[in-house]
């Protein structure tokens, strides 16, 4: 599970969804794992508008990430140094990073998801379907 | 088939063919060529009655910047041809107008503005071969000499001296080599004085020929022919005729992506399922879908990735989920949805998958409908249910208060070996909740694409899934022996629409007990496909 994934996920649990508490989901006893990703400087300009800041910051700071606390914009232009820094940045957080096991919790019911081999599990029991 | 013929020794014979007045022509083939004026409205509609004409317009009198090509498509999956053509050419902005189409004939004539747009509208097409410049046609060899003199004679002076080769396309019919050295040097007037080089010469020039009887567009020619295509025994094809009745001559400008087929093969590949889509379907439906660089994918039955990877070729972030996890994880080490994407080398493209259920899905994010839309492309192959039935989270049992089980104090679903209940499923509900989906978590104009199973006596009652927000732009056929299935495209509309008054009700479990209660909740009566499967045809489905 990668913090990219983490920043389109909230509980399953329909009564959840009105909910502000269920997005972002909270990483807990995160086991995580670097893995090395090609660099992939289009795909993230692509990916920055399209993320939910404030809710990356949370994420990112439960698995002892330090972000800038607004979102950093590009110079729609050619990319600069300051730029390229920032994607890097971003590439590490948002592909290189991943929980490989752990749990993410619901800030709303307390339901806790599973991450077993860096696949999270999302199935409901039949009481909360 | 492609043929290679010298016509140097001839061209030597006859040296004046270099001499066609060069010098009264403009310097550079750039002044001839890419005209850069923007297309104005009349000039398309010029286009249009250039097209309707009885005879085909010169190349140097289309209307600027129009110009006529030739695409050589695959002769496969017919239905699928245009509607990818069309797709690419909404992914790249390129306007363009169909001259001449036939499901039944891999030569198609298509206008557009350049030879770049027309490089580039083929670049990343799996059903077609290549794109060519379209320098003559007719339906005999003196007429097609006319029409090359008539259009091109103005051009030959910038290929005097380019290396190049002539090679042969016959489609279902053939020649002897010494006739097609015979018809290759037919063409000595346009005198080209170049090398000839077998690899990689600066211009290739093609002969086309059609002796498919199905294509002629005439259906007074056609009739004429008076083809009886059931002969008993015949000693050929009855539609294949003696000589063709369509011939084409053109300068190759671009190939396609038809070679990644291969690539992508589901033999080479290292990890793949009972029901994985074959590369070349996976790919065209990532070209129907509008996959491009830095976009987002979900498929929400994902499996063992087919799809999957076929959008990160393209360059899309890919998702996916399913609701077995074992299909993503995969059996054995190195052996997993990941493990695949390793093999492609393709892993700066890929998102994550993830277990989980359509109906109960964590895709999404609080905050309003602009929150909800994250995906550019939702792309799947739904599963048809044969085997195992469909199946969705939840009791069998609706009546089951809906409390945790606690067995010796432990709340079962807490165990990690936990396996959630599941119930079976309706297709039709499964269908709506895939479009509810679509229309929720779609961008603005992102693309639905999904593959609908098809029993073809169901053929006249097969009705296709309709929502509000989405807008249909195709129905893509693809026959089996006594099923079929279909891949329908649509684009979600940029706002959401007013609900129609005769729009049916949701379907719900409730509305189907009613309909047949004795049935209900069974895997037949919840899928007429798996219904009709066992008792009619006995061809397997893909997931056999």
């Amino acid at each position: 599970m990668k913090l990219l994934t983490a920043n389109f996920l909230s509980c399953a649990v329909k009564s959840c969804k009105s909910s502000p508490l269920s997005f972002p989901l909270h990483f807990r006893d995160a086991e995580l794992a670097s893995k090395s990703v090609p660099y992939n400087p289009l795909l993230l300009s692509n990916l920055l508008p399209r993320l939910d800041w404030t809710a990356l910051v949370t994420s990112s700071s439960e698995l002892g990430f330090t972000l800038p606390a607004t979102k950093p914009l590009l110079q729609s232009e050619n990319i600069g140094e300051e730029d390229e820094n920032t994607l890097k940045m971003l590439h590490k957080v948002l592909m290189e990073t991943e929980v490989v096991e752990g749990k993410m919790v619901c800030g709303s019911c307390g339901f806790e998801y599973g991450i077993h081999q860096s696949v999270g599990n999302f199935l409901l029991p039949s009481h909360l379907v | 088939m492609i043929y290679l013929c010298s016509v140097r020794r001839r061209i030597h014979k006859l040296p004046s063919f270099i001499n066609i007045n060069p010098l009264s022509r403009p310097p550079h083939r750039e002044n001839i060529y890419i005209s850069t004026r923007a297309l104005s409205s009349s000039g398309h509609r010029d286009t249009k009655m250039a097209a309707t004409g009885d005879s085909l317009a010169p190349v140097s009198n289309l209307p600027p910047p129009m110009r006529e090509y030739l695409i050589h498509f695959a002769q496969v999956h017919e239905t699928f041809r245009l509607p990818e053509l069309e797709s690419l050419a909404k992914l790249f902005n390129i306007k363009y107008e169909i001259l001449q189409y036939s499901e039944k004939s891999p030569f198609a004539r298509i206008a557009l503005e350049s030879p770049t747009a027309a490089s580039t509208l083929i670049s990343r097409s799996i059903l077609s071969k290549a794109i060519y410049e379209l320098w003559g046609t007719g339906a005999t060899y003196p007429d097609l000499h006319a029409s090359v003199k008539s259009r091109t004679s103005h051009l030959w002076h910038l290929y005097h001296s380019s290396s190049f080769k002539f090679s042969f396309e016959s489609f279902n019919g053939m020649r002897t080599e010494p006739n097609k050295r015979e018809l290759i040097e037919s063409f000595s007037y346009v005198g080209f004085n170049g090398p000839i080089k077998m690899k990689n010469p600066d211009e290739t020039f093609v002969i086309m020929e059609d002796y498919e009887a199905t294509s002629i567009l005439d259906p007074i020619l056609f009739a004429a022919l008076k083809i009886d295509e059931k002969l008993e025994t015949p000693s050929r094809n009855p539609t294949h005729l003696e000589q063709p009745h369509q011939l084409y001559f053109t300068r190759f400008l671009a190939k396609s992506s038809r070679a990644i087929i291969e690539t992508y093969d589901l033999k080479k590949r290292n990890y793949i399922g009972t029901t994985s889509m074959d590369a070349e379907l996976s790919l065209v439906t990532a070209n129907m879908a509008l996959v491009s660089p830095g976009k987002l994918t979900y498929d929400p039955f994902v499996g063992t990735g087919s799809f999957a990877v076929a959008c990160a070729h393209f360059g899309g972030i890919s998702f996916g989920s399913d609701i077995d996890g074992r299909m993503i994880r995969g059996s054995k080490p190195g052996k997993s949805l990941r493990s695949n994407f390793e093999q492609y080398k393709i892993m700066d493209r890929f998102g994550d998958m993830f277990v989980s259920d359509l109906t109960n899905s964590p895709l999404g994010r609080y905050g309003g409908q602009k929150n909800e839309q994250i995906f550019d492309a939702i792309i799947c192959d739904p599963p048809y249910g044969v085997r195992e039935g469909l199946k969705v989270l939840g009791s069998r049992d609706p009546s089951r208060p809906k409390v945790p089980i606690i067995i010796d104090g432990v709340a079962q679903h807490t165990r990690k070996d936990f396996v959630p209940p599941k119930r079976p499923y309706s297709f039709d509900k499964m269908l709506n909740d895939i479009t509810n989906f679509a229309s929720t978590h779609l961008v603005p104009n992102g693309r639905l694409c999904i593959w609908l199973p098809t029993a073809d006596e169901d053929f006249n009652e097969f009705s296709i899934p309709a929502h509000r927000n989405l807008k249909l732009e195709s129905v893509c056929v693809q026959n089996f022996n006594k099923w079929s299935r279909r891949l329908l495209t649509y684009t979600r509309h940029e706002t959401d629409q007013e609900e129609v008054d005769n729009t049916p009700a949701d379907i719900t479990e409730e509305t189907l007990d009613s309909q047949n209660p004795r049935l209900a909740r069974t895997a037949d009566a919840l899928n007429p496909f798996r219904r009709k499967y066992f008792e009619g045809f006995k061809t397997p489905p893909s997931e056999e």
